[in-house]
């Protein structure tokens, strides 16, 4: 029989009741204070405070090992921390990157002197990582990135510019591809990760604002930014390679299809008020078996992360369900709530849509946009 | 792995090498037309796959549901030429119900009837096939219980065929106080709930047979100099069929994973609610890329669309499911709703 994916039964570790019981706890005293706008914001909100109190926890690189900060929880176990957080509508943003993929690559391919200097920093809170990616003129075709970094006696000039990075303004450090060497017609060739503190001299942040209202995107410019030998990640020209491992874990975690939960909790609540009203129903019980179906995926694509197993094209179909599935949640809110829904944004139903709803644009496109991902798909399955 | 995972395996690849060898559209054609002969059922027969569900005490082979779904998901893959999964899960059901395992297994009859005091039952049911000379197993509410009954054959001379989308011959069958030859209480879990995950195993199947055909269709048919597959406007469809088979699949695995953990009730909803939510946009693509030799008679592709089609209708379609779960979800509350999700996959 055909089965072009290995996704499998899921097991969840013995400590799971535990730990979950742990993390509620600790959610229960700080969730009275977001609004419903905050928690439409999801990973995207930045809270220096909590993401420290997390920390304290113990809660932020749980995999890492201990010299680093580390806790040497399982993978498994950092899942249901981080599942926990996302339902919640927890504002994770402060650590986010940094526990997703900045620390990942740190502890992969860094220097010990590096893992000793930033590991530490991200698991108590105090280091909050941003990803330098994107450019003006590198979207979706990454491999044409053209900020440069050219080799000076004791390390590196950068120039060039990053352009939609989450957060950049509040982030203490970025990992930032850059070219360091040949020119955007090298593709691949030549690519290189450094980490570069963002309050160096030359490094200049611009702020965009967005639909919401907002300015949660930044653009960076680096005008001959100086940065130490030590900034380099990794081996030089390794920087295609370590960011498209590192997109791997961008694109398969539960962030790809719990941004929109705390609303369908709020939904849930709400349909209860209109008592055995049926189009509710049938639709709550769909969003629900979609969630739960995501879900088993998501935490089977954990598992093979586990077993070391690289689950690139696995992510692929959990991201493009997932970001589906987010986006079509306000859709489905105007559905069961019809009436005069939607004219003005007070009350929290009203606040938690209006948020979501305008996110939910960038959900299709971070990590990745979904035509990417459908076509990393269809190169997977043969076409 | 432990070793009823290797004896699944084992059996799994034994119904496939079979399948594979016999099942072709000339083959499907004559099994929609109720002609085909008895061949391939009596070498199914031989492997004895009916009694996989069944306890070791009880003379079967004592699989779980998990170690059983990809012999289900081969049949939907081969668009079920013969009607094993049917029969595998009738055996379960009776000695579920404490009642011994029939030989050959009874028809398993899609509907939920009502039995009397009197020992009649009332109701219509529809019996996927089949046929005059076969017992049938009926669900039914004996007051607030659930049961089973057997019917024999003599039952079946009331029925009227009807017809289906999916072709498989089947019969209508009013039960006007008919009389049970015998019957069993059932558990939380009753004959309509494994026939829903038994539809959406095959579902999970055909959609993989579906998505596979597709793939190949993409690599050979070549217009404007090039394979269709290579124009993103195709890749990005196939990609979409393909996330929707495998939502499909994990959905069935929940489901079946649930069956050996206590209540799957809920699991059991998301599985056949997923799986059936798949078919539409699924079979949709898997025709629009095929053009018009999709549609053909003599194209293999039709017969596992229609069945898709069928399939995602019986025991409950994706809205039925809906429905209930919401229901479920809605009384619990919103505060609820994660802990009853993450409790889905608790062991």
């Amino acid at each position: 029989m055909f089965q072009p994916y290995r996704f499998s039964e899921i097991e969840m570790p013995p400590t799971e009741a535990a730990l979950r019981a742990e993390v509620r706890a600790f959610l229960a005293d700080w969730k009275d204070k977001w609004t419903p706008w905050e928690k439409g914001h999801s990973w995207n909100g930045f809270d220096r405070e909590f993401s420290r109190a997390v920390g304290a926890k113990g809660w932020i690189g749980m995999t890492w090992p201990a010299e680093y900060g580390g806790g040497g929880f399982s993978m498994m176990e950092r899942y249901v921390v981080i599942e926990e957080m996302l339902a919640a509508g927890a504002p994770v943003g402060a650590h986010w990157i940094a526990d997703r993929q900045s620390g990942p690559l740190i502890l992969k391919s860094g220097t010990d002197t590096q893992r000793q200097k930033y590991l530490p920093l991200i698991t108590t809170g105090d280091a909050s990582f941003c990803i330098g990616l994107s450019e003006p003129d590198s979207g979706s075709d990454l491999a044409s990135v053209r900020t440069k970094a050219e080799k000076t006696a004791d390390g590196y000039r950068i120039n060039g510019r990053k352009i939609w990075t989450t957060n950049g303004h509040l982030s203490d450090y970025m990992i930032a591809l850059v070219r360091t060497e040949g020119t955007a017609k090298d593709r691949h060739k030549g690519l290189s990760q450094v980490i570069v503190p963002m309050d160096a001299p030359g490094l200049n942040i611009r702020r965009i604002q967005d639909l919401t209202g907002e300015a949660h995107f930044n653009e960076i410019t680096f005008d001959n930014v100086l940065v130490g030998a030590d900034a380099l990640i990794g081996e030089e020209g390794a920087g295609w390679a370590q960011a498209t491992a590192e997109l791997a874990f961008e694109r398969s975690g539960p962030d790809r299809y719990m941004s929109a939960y705390p609303l369908f909790e709020m939904l849930v609540d709400y349909s209860q008020s209109l008592q055995d009203d049926r189009l509710s129903e049938r639709k709550i019980g769909a969003l629900f078996a979609e969630i739960a179906v995501l879900r088993q995926m998501s935490v089977s694509i954990a598992t093979m992360l586990q077993d070391g197993i690289l689950p690139n094209q696995e992510a692929a179909v959990v991201k493009d369900l997932g970001v589906t599935h987010e986006q079509n949640m306000p859709e489905v809110a105007r559905a069961i709530i019809g009436g005069d829904f939607g004219q003005d944004t007070e009350g929290d139903l009203a606040e938690i849509q209006s948020a979501i709803l305008q996110l939910a644009p960038t959900f299709s496109l971070r990590g990745g946009t979904r035509e990417i991902i459908r076509g990393i798909m269809s190169k997977g399955l043969g076409l | 792995m432990n070793d009823d995972t290797n004896i699944s395996r084992m059996l799994t690849d034994q119904l496939s090498r079979l399948l594979e060898a016999s099942v072709d559209a000339p083959l499907l054609a004559k099994i929609e037309k109720g002609t085909a002969g008895s061949a391939l059922n009596d070498a199914v027969a031989e492997l004895g796959l009916d009694m996989a569900l069944v306890p070791e005490d009880k003379d079967g082979a004592g699989l779980d549901w998990s170690d059983a779904a990809p012999l289900f998901e081969v049949l939907g893959y081969y668009a079920a030429p013969v009607d094993l999964g049917e029969q595998i899960i009738a055996q379960w059901a009776l000695a579920q119900a404490g009642l011994p395992a029939s030989d050959p297994a009874p028809a398993v009859a899609l509907g939920l009837a009502k039995l009397s005091a009197d020992g009649g039952l009332s109701g219509t049911v529809t019996i996927p096939w089949g046929s005059a000379d076969r017992c049938v197993l009926v669900e039914a509410m004996q007051d607030d219980m659930r049961v089973l009954c057997l019917l024999d054959a003599a039952a079946m001379a009331a029925s009227v065929p009807v017809s289906t989308v999916g072709r498989i011959p089947t019969r209508r069958l009013k039960l006007n106080g008919a009389a049970v030859q015998a019957s069993g209480p059932l558990g939380a879990i009753g004959l309509g709930d494994v026939s829903a995950l038994l539809r959406a195993a095959y579902i999970a199947g055909a959609l993989s047979r579906a998505l596979e055909l597709t793939l190949d269709y993409c690599n050979t048919r070549t217009q404007f100099g090039r394979t269709i597959g290579k124009f993103q406007a195709v890749q990005q469809m196939v990609a979409q069929l393909a996330s929707e088979a495998a939502a499909a699949k994990a959905g069935t695995q929940l489901g079946m994973t649930a069956m050996g953990s206590g209540n799957a009730g809920m699991q059991i909803a998301i599985a056949k609610q997923r799986a059936s939510a798949a078919v539409a946009k699924s079979a949709a693509i898997a025709h629009e890329v095929h053009g018009a030799i999709g549609v053909t008679e003599e194209h293999i592709l039709h017969y596992f669309t229609r069945r898709l089609w069928q399939w995602r209708e019986e025991a409950g379609s994706e809205h039925v499911w809906a429905e209930r779960l919401g229901r479920e979800v809605i009384a619990r509350g919103g505060a609820a709703a994660w802990p009853t999700m993450v409790g889905l996959s608790a062991r």
